[in-house]
C-alpha cells in the first residue's frame, strides 16, 4: 500500500474546512471531515486496528514538503510529515517535492516525484515477484 | 464501519501473472479508506472508490488503473 500525503493523524485544516462549511448555507459541517481533525477518535481507532492487520503488507508513506496555495497571501502544508507517517515497523517513508494537490499529479516523466514513485513501484514489483517465486 | 467508501482511492497497480498482485496507491483521504478497508479484510479492495472498477475487472489485469486522467501518469 502506497500512501501519498494521507492524514493518518489528522490535519489542522480539517477543522478550518469544517468551520467554513458550517457557516455555509449550502453545505454544513461534514462528519467525515470531523473525523480528520487532529484529535479524532475515529482516526485513532482505525490506526490502532490497522497496526494489527498490516503484517505482510508493504507500506510506503510519502509526505508533502511544499505549501499549498490557499489564497493570494496564504499557503500551508495540508498534511504535515508527522501526520503523513504511521510509524509502523517496516514502513518506508520518503518525501516528495510537491504540495498536497500535486503530490499525485505529475507534469512529465521527468518530474522528480514521478521518478520517486516509479522507484517505489519497482521496489514493490521486485518484492512481489520474490514472494511469488518463494511460494512456488 | 466503512464510512469512507465513496471517497477517492486513487489508483490500483496490478502485476499480471502474479498472485495477489494489487498494490493500492492512495492519495490523502483515500489512504484512510484503504486502511479501513483492510481492517475488514477487503484488501484487495472490492471497488475503486473513484471510478467503481470492480475487483473482477482489476483481476483481469487493468494495469495501472487510475482515477483521474491527471493522476500518476503524465
Amino acid at each position: 500500500m502506497v500512501f501519498l500525503a494521507t492524514p493518518h493523524r489528522g490535519s489542522d485544516h480539517a477543522t478550518l474546512l469544517n468551520n467554513i462549511l458550517r457557516v455555509s448555507a449550502a453545505h454544513g459541517a461534514r462528519p467525515y471531515i470531523s473525523d480528520l481533525e487532529r484529535v479524532s477518535a475515529s482516526l485513532a481507532k482505525v490506526n490502532d486496528s490497522f497496526r494489527h492487520y498490516c503484517d505482510g503488507l508493504t507500506l510506503y508513506s510519502f509526505f508533502e514538503t511544499r505549501e499549498l496555495s490557499l489564497g493570494p497571501t496564504t499557503s500551508a502544508l495540508i498534511v504535515p510529515k508527522e501526520s503523513a507517517i504511521m510509524g509502523l515497523p517496516g514502513e518506508r517513508v520518503s518525501l516528495m517535492y510537491a504540495d498536497h494537490r500535486s503530490i499525485c499529479k505529475f507534469e512529465s516523466p521527468d518530474d522528480p516525484g514521478y521518478a520517486t514513485l516509479t522507484e517505489a513501484f519497482n521496489a514493490i514489483n521486485k518484492e512481489i515477484f520474490k514472494r511469488s517465486k518463494s511460494q512456488l | 464501519m466503512l464510512r469512507y467508501t465513496s471517497m477517492l482511492v486513487s489508483g490500483i497497480l496490478t502485476f499480471p501473472g502474479v498472485q495477489n498482485p494489487i498494490v493500492l496507491v492512495a492519495h490523502s483521504m483515500g489512504g484512510i479508506v484503504a486502511k479501513e478497508a483492510s481492517l475488514l479484510r477487503l484488501l484487495l479492495p472490492p471497488l475503486c472508490g473513484h471510478c467503481n472498477a470492480g475487483l473482477t475487472k482489476i483481476r483481469r489485469g487493468a494495469g495501472l488503473h487510475y482515477g483521474t486522467t491527471r493522476s500518476f501518469l503524465p
